[in-house]
């Protein structure tokens, strides 16, 4: 087969990963809006770390992370962050070729142990063997990918890219089955200049998506000690609270209707309250901690993406009308 | 009369309305009015001298029972007093913040108190909040003009916060009542006063990647 696509000569396929979703709603004691802020920065945070992972492995081409679902992309990643806390991260991955070919769709979760924190400090990445565990499903799908395969996956990411830019010119190159697969029903020739024009148009976009990729690994820098030293608080304060609530209910119970009875009644209420509340107060330091970073990071998507589709929509009345020259 | 009298003998539901829009504005700095407060000692001298009447009176009418010959009703008024010395107790110790700061700032307020736990309310919803934990209950409501939190705790052992300000919104009253299983509820009056903390020379926040960090008010 022959390929388009105006990637290097290698078989590596480029993964693209989306910024996470979050639907975590575990039950906290944290101010909504701090949770909500910590959660927005979860979601480009966690995929850069998702990246490093991967890019361990050296089993891949380039890997990016993208601010929005790309469906042209010839390995794209997506994930929900289910849970997060400094105890467990829990996350939903799906990973989708171009071709629609679904090579992940599960679960992961992983848990703290007592050394993870000080391993951190120490440069280890927290959660590590949730990312791995990621990485290794995925390289074992890749093992299993024909060269031949992973060639029809880029020559599909490559017209799905060029048909979303031109429709008419590439509408009948590719055809979708009932279950959403992409077959590729032929390829454009080599020299057709229009092939040259969107490998440009699309060498632009990565060009954008790495400047992109730097806002991420900004934010990822700029996070992570002090996101670290909050998920290492959340998960003292959780284990904390629970081995205080055991040693409660063991706790032998004054006589009742005693001073110390009461005491001790209003006592337990008032240490889970302080311990709450403390926790809430951690929280908030961290969303507003990490608030400048986040807005600069978003800020600075924002413009670039705003810069991007104003020039797609030039590129695609610039390609099409070429297009209509060309076809006569 | 400084505040509106509010009988809070026990620790009932309140008829309440639901408002998103606070009826008053409690916030600032608060300090402890001694002078005006109900001191615990006080309270519970009086409550000796009604106690040792009732047990009087309790004695006469045994008497004259044991007299007429017939049926004799004892009681056990020591443990009693003892269990209302018992919330006496919890209740002087959960009133000691000398100060207490009061943010509202819709639909939050959150009391501050020296040495306790935050009482926070949040009238996001209906107007009135309800947080449940294994350890306890609490709920918030407005009754009228004042500010009502609600702490249910195991074995039966509720306490009320009752805050009103003052008309002239210098000087606020906490009506906080203890009320345990099968003892009367008791309750005291804490008094404060507003009062302007001093300017601060320095700005301090902690963060968590590098810990107390203080600036000087006024510099940017």
């Amino acid at each position: 087969m022959i390929t388009v696509s105006s990637a290097d000569e290698s078989t590596r396929l480029d993964v693209s990963i989306v910024v996470f979703r979050s639907e975590s709603h575990q039950p906290t004691a944290y101010d909504p809006s701090d949770l909500n802020r910590i959660r927005g920065a979860e979601t480009g945070y966690m995929p850069y770390v998702l990246r490093h992972h991967l890019e361990q492995s050296d089993v891949w081409g380039a890997i990016r992370v993208i601010p929005e679902h790309d469906e042209s992309a010839e390995l794209l990643l997506a994930a929900t962050i289910v849970e997060a806390s400094g105890l467990s991260l829990v996350l939903d991955v799906k990973a989708t070729d171009a071709t629609g070919k679904r090579w992940i769709d599960q679960r992961y979760t992983s848990t703290t142990t007592d050394d993870a924190y000080r391993l951190a400090a120490k440069g280890s990445l927290l959660f590590g063997d949730l990312y791995t565990a990621i990485g290794t499903d995925l390289a074992a799908i890749l093992a299993t990918t024909s060269t031949r395969d992973r060639d029809r996956i880029r020559d599909t990411s490559w017209l799905r890219y060029a048909g979303a830019l031109i429709p008419d010119a590439f509408a009948s190159h590719l055809s979708r089955t009932a279950d959403g697969q992409y077959q590729l029903l032929r390829l454009p020739a080599l020299d057709d200049p229009m092939v040259a024009r969107i490998n440009r148009v699309r060498a632009y976009e990565y060009l954008f998506i790495d400047t992109v990729d730097e806002q991420y690994a900004n934010l990822y820098g700029e996070m992570t000690p002090a996101y670290n030293s909050w998920r290492k608080y959340d998960r003292e304060q959780k284990l904390y609270l629970d081995n205080y609530r055991e040693r409660i209910e063991q706790r032998e119970k004054p006589k009742r209707g005693t001073f110390q009875a009461l005491q001790a009644t209003y006592n337990n209420y008032k240490w889970s309250k302080v311990q709450e509340q403390e926790a809430a107060m951690m929280a908030n330091t961290l969303a507003s901690e990490l608030e400048p970073t986040v807005l600069d990071v978003e800020g600075s998507i924002v413009e670039l993406s705003g810069s991007l589709d104003q020039r797609y929509a030039q590129w695609r009345e610039i390609l099409r009308e070429l297009h209509l020259l060309e076809s006569g | 009369m400084l505040f509106v009298t509010a009988c809070t003998s026990s620790v009932q539901d309140y008829p309440t309305s639901p408002v998103t829009q606070a009826p008053v504005d409690l916030s600032g700095h608060w300090e402890l009015n001694y002078g005006r407060s109900d001191q615990v000692n006080d309270r519970l001298q009086s409550l000796a001298r009604e106690y040792r009447r009732e047990q009087e009176r309790q004695q006469r009418r045994t008497e004259l029972d044991r007299r007429r010959g017939g049926p004799v009703f004892g009681s056990t008024p020591g443990r009693s007093f003892n269990s209302v010395l018992a919330t006496a107790r919890l209740a002087d110790m959960i009133t000691r913040s000398q100060t207490i700061e009061i943010a509202q700032q819709n639909p939050l307020v959150t009391v501050h108190r020296e040495d306790d736990f935050s009482l926070v309310c949040d009238f996001t919803e209906a107007g009135e909040e309800l947080v449940e934990d294994s350890l306890g209950t609490e709920s918030c409501h407005w009754v009228g003009d004042d500010l009502v939190y609600l702490t249910r705790l195991p074995d039966g052992l509720h306490i009320n916060y009752r805050f009103t300000l003052a008309p002239d919104t210098e000087q606020l009253r906490i009506a906080t009542t203890v009320n345990a299983a099968g003892v009367a509820p008791f309750r005291l009056n804490k008094f404060y006063y507003r009062y302007k903390p001093l300017p601060q020379n320095f700005s301090c926040k902690f963060t968590l990647s590098r810990g107390q960090v203080c600036s000087k008010v006024g510099n940017k």
